[in-house]
């Protein structure tokens, strides 16, 4: 392993080869011994053992051990099933070695996604922010560009009025909203505000046609881009340019993405700010462990980037729909360097109902397979080793949708068509595949815990899988098929509904899992010969049964009504009637952009509809905020704003998104991972996804076979 | 119970103790100003070669807004020609018919001048912009 970038090097090039040759021999030797059932038994429960021991180890070194043990466990499993386990013979068909291929593809696919990601997130590097010089005249000037195409003015409002407000010199700074949709109420609100409303002749290459086009016009040294719903703390651009004012190589600063509302999985499975949602692991954990190997990239917003960086690149990259990755990559081919700071800086929606989120990785996924296509990390050149795996472990990763239904239909193979797909006895299989798949959850678990529950990386593959498989094998046939999908962004869900559109390919993965698992218990009790295997198959199929009744459950999208989102925060505040002398100090108990929640104090006396004011963060600001009471007692007051001029919405913004520390304890407040609990409960909502998948198509066959029921329904809804 | 509070409210002074960060120096430059307060004149496209599409604030009728807090206005330092100035703006209730922060004014003192729906021949306006080197029809310093 390289040394660290910021200088925890201690071996050289030569050690680190001689310690390789020192581990590859013995390693070499634990994978490929085979052993009779009951030693690769007891191997196994050996590894399970020690790899329990391990994880509650401290230490980084500890880590890497229980990383190195899980590869060994998974190297030796995957070198059985391909030297012994592939159904090659005359007692074998050719459909009987196609499925198997197919499975032998899928966790081939698998070893190398779980080797890069090792290698990926061994080290993160956990960089702090770079103080400023004390000399304010010599920090660069910043053009704020907030790129917007169909997203309403109420989305953009509050992250043009946040970077108004970031703390940077006044006379360096200067904010762009670069509306591609040429609208005349984005132009007015720019001028009333004072920022510069941009607009191009046409709408060519999408978000980087749009950058690319302000780049022309403006002359910053630095630009920060942030999504139009992204919204900026003030304290954003002093924690991230410092990095850029030392190290005159870094292209890019990154910052994480923050989202303060629910996605479909947190919203739909109730599991919002309890389990880490599918970003976290990402921004939490592989962006930390990229910029080790100097491999952070550019996520498209909440990141700063050096002018003469992306103009040497030609701008931002347009041959793909992921043109941020694909910046980045560039720019590190031709010798950038990137950083990263986990520190959440700006924050913003996470997409509202599942069909918008599964059109959002379509594009995430389809960009990624382009750019593999485009520039393939492993043939480009000017990258180091490191990059080549984190780039390509990101773009690999997004070709999970084939495996992942290999690995959802492969015991179907033997259960429904009898098919040979893995050429060995039950409790065999068992015995190699135990330690390489519970090595590899243990050891994930123990790296990824705090951004990842265990088993819940299936469930969202299992979700996005069908749908992303087309376009990724497209892209990747010819790069230039597929275009620049816009994510929706603040709407809201009108009532509870099973979204079978989107369900629609895992009614029939579950019908066929549901059949399996019937036809393996018959076969269990009929087949004494072979019940091991027919054990192992159905319980398989039943774990399937569980993965896919989560995608059902999250389909099941639950009513959204609020029109914004709330915040739970406490924030200093000042009450008092409209127009009252006497003030009284409270705290507030949550804020969104229409209401606010605050301590009632005991001396106050409201009603229903009383109109009251509020300042927010009476130490920072002096602009009242008007609105009237919706609720009082229980030592609670709601209260719902009312029309607020510009300055009144700047205060919010600022007090509500624009804090320096707005985000930072969202994630310790969750839970790290454990195993057992994170698979009862993702069996949980297996089963109720289940239920309530069982429950819809029963109505739906009801209506079916009932015609005169349904035709009176329709006169009803009429 | 009433007037502000005088616990210390430092978000940043947070985020540096919570995160380790005894080194950073933070300084504050974007609390106190406010929207439209902000764009420097040495930062935008020369007026030689204006680009078409993009548009820099400019004063403009805008959404009524509150009236103006003109309590500032006599916070500038007392005897000065400016404050006469403005002074004699918040004596003839010229302030009061303010409704939009389109035009600001960079005074040390960061003191905003709401010039949307003034009187376009208010003199004292004018005397204004003439002391501060000002072309009101090229928007706000």
């Amino acid at each position: 392993m390289p040394a660290p970038r910021d200088g925890g090097g201690r071996l050289t090039g030569v050690g680190w080869l001689l310690l390789a040759v020192l581990f590859a021999v013995p390693a070499y030797v634990v994978v490929v011994t085979p052993f009779a059932l009951e030693w690769q038994a007891l191997c196994a429960v050996v590894m399970i053992g020690a790899a329990l021991l391990m994880r509650h180890a401290k230490s980084r070194q500890m880590l890497i051990a229980l990383m190195v043990v899980s590869l060994l466990a998974s190297s030796r499993y995957l070198y059985w099933r391909l030297t012994q386990t592939l159904p090659i013979g005359p007692q074998f068909d050719g459909w009987d070695l196609f499925l198997a291929s197919g499975l032998v593809f899928a966790e081939l696919y698998a070893y190398v996604i779980l080797l890069f990601g090792f290698v990926q997130t061994a080290w993160p590097l956990g960089r702090k922010p770079v103080p400023l010089p004390e000399d304010e005249s010599s920090w660069p000037t910043v053009d704020v560009f907030i790129p917007t195409y169909n997203e309403p003015l109420k989305v953009v409002r509050p992250t043009v009025l946040a970077a108004l407000a970031l703390d940077w010199p006044r006379d360096k700074l200067r904010i762009h909203v670069l509306d591609d949709g040429r609208r005349e109420e984005f132009r007015t609100f720019c001028e009333t505000v004072g920022v510069v409303h941009v607009t191009r002749a046409d709408n060519k290459h999408a978000k980087a046609g749009n950058i690319n086009a302000a780049l022309k016009k403006t002359h910053g040294e630095l630009i920060a881009i942030f999504d139009c719903d992204h919204i900026p703390t003030r304290s954003f651009l002093q924690f991230t340019v410092g990095t850029m004012m030392a190290d005159p190589t870094v292209s890019l600063v990154q910052t994480p993405h923050h989202f303060f509302s629910p996605d479909p999985f947190e919203r739909n499975l109730n599991t919002f700010r309890k389990v880490p949602n599918e970003g976290e692991l990402f921004y939490g954990l592989i962006q930390d462990g990229n910029d080790f190997w100097d491999a952070s990239f550019f996520c498209g917003s909440c990141a700063v980037l050096r002018r003469t960086a992306l103009e040497q690149i030609g701008g931002i990259a347009t041959e793909t729909v992921t043109e941020d990755a694909h910046t980045s990559l560039r720019m590190h081919a031709r010798g950038w360097t990137s950083a990263y700071i986990n520190i959440p800086q700006a924050a913003g929606l996470a997409t509202e109902s599942l069909s918008a989120h599964v059109g959002q990785r379509i594009r995430w996924a389809r960009g990624m397979a382009q750019i593999f296509r485009v520039d393939n990390p492993f043939l480009m050149k000017g990258l180091k080793a490191g990059q080549r795996i984190c780039y390509a472990n990101a773009m690999m990763h997004f070709f999970y949708g084939l495996p992942r239904l290999i690995f959802l239909t492969s015991p179907l193979g033997y259960l429904l068509l009898g098919a040979d797909i893995i050429a060995a006895q039950g409790w065999m299989v068992l015995a190699y595949a135990a330690p390489h798949v519970l090595l590899a959850t243990i050891t994930n678990s123990r790296v990824q815990g705090r951004f990842r529950h265990s088993f819940w990386s299936e469930a969202y593959e299992t979700v996005l899988a069908l749908f992303i498989l087309w376009p990724t094998l497209l892209a990747f046939i010819n790069p230039r098929l597929g275009k620049f999908n816009v994510t929706a962004k603040g709407g809201i869900v009108n009532r509870d509904y099973f979204d079978k559109d989107i369900a629609r390919p895992y009614y029939f993965l579950f019908l066929l899992n549901a059949l399996g698992f019937a036809v393996g218990l018959v076969r269990f009790f009929t087949d004494a010969e072979h019940a091991d295997t027919v054990l192992l198959n159905v319980g398989w199929t039943f774990y399937n049964l569980l993965i896919i009744g989560c995608a059902l459950a999250v389909a099941s999208e639950r009513r959204q009504v609020r029109h914004s989102v709330r915040v739970r925060v406490r924030l200093p505040a000042l009450l008092r009637r409209r127009g009252a002398q006497q003030t009284f100090e409270v705290s507030t108990l949550d804020v969104s952009d229409r209401g606010i929640a605050l301590d009632l104090p005991e001396a106050l006396n409201v009603e229903p509809g009383e109109p009251v004011q509020v300042v927010l963060i009476p130490q920072r600001s002096d602009v009242w905020l008007d609105g009237s009471v919706r609720r009082a007692g229980h030592g609670m007051l709601a209260m719902e704003i009312g029309e607020m001029n510009i300055e009144q919405e700047s205060a919010l913004v600022n007090a509500l998104y624009g804090r320096a520390d707005a985000w930072l304890q969202w994630r310790d407040m969750r839970a790290v991972d454990r195993p057992l609990l994170a698979l009862r409960e993702v069996a949980r909502f297996g089963l109720l996804g289940g239920f309530k998948f069982t429950r819809w198509l029963g109505g739906e066959i009801v209506r079916l076979v009932s015609p005169r029921r349904q035709g009176t329904a329709t006169q009803g809804d009429g | 119970m009433s007037g502000k509070q005088d616990k210390a409210f430092d978000d940043v002074g947070s985020l540096v103790n919570q995160l380790d960060l005894g080194g950073m120096r933070y300084r504050e430059f974007g609390a106190a100003r406010k929207p439209a307060e902000h764009q420097p004149a040495e930062h935008r496209p020369a007026p030689s070669a204006p680009d078409p599409s993009a548009t820099a604030a400019r004063p403009q009728a805008a959404e009524p807004q509150p009236a103006a807090d003109t309590s500032r206005l006599r916070s500038v330092s007392a005897g000065s020609p400016l404050a006469f100035t403005f002074e004699r703006l918040r004596r003839q209730s010229i302030a009061s018919h303010v409704r939009s922060p389109v035009l600001v004014l960079d005074l040390p003192e960061r003191h905003a001048v709401h010039a949307d729906r003034l009187p376009r021949n208010a003199r004292p306006l004018r005397e204004l912009f003439a002391a501060l080197d000002i072309d009101p029809q090229q928007g706000g310093g």
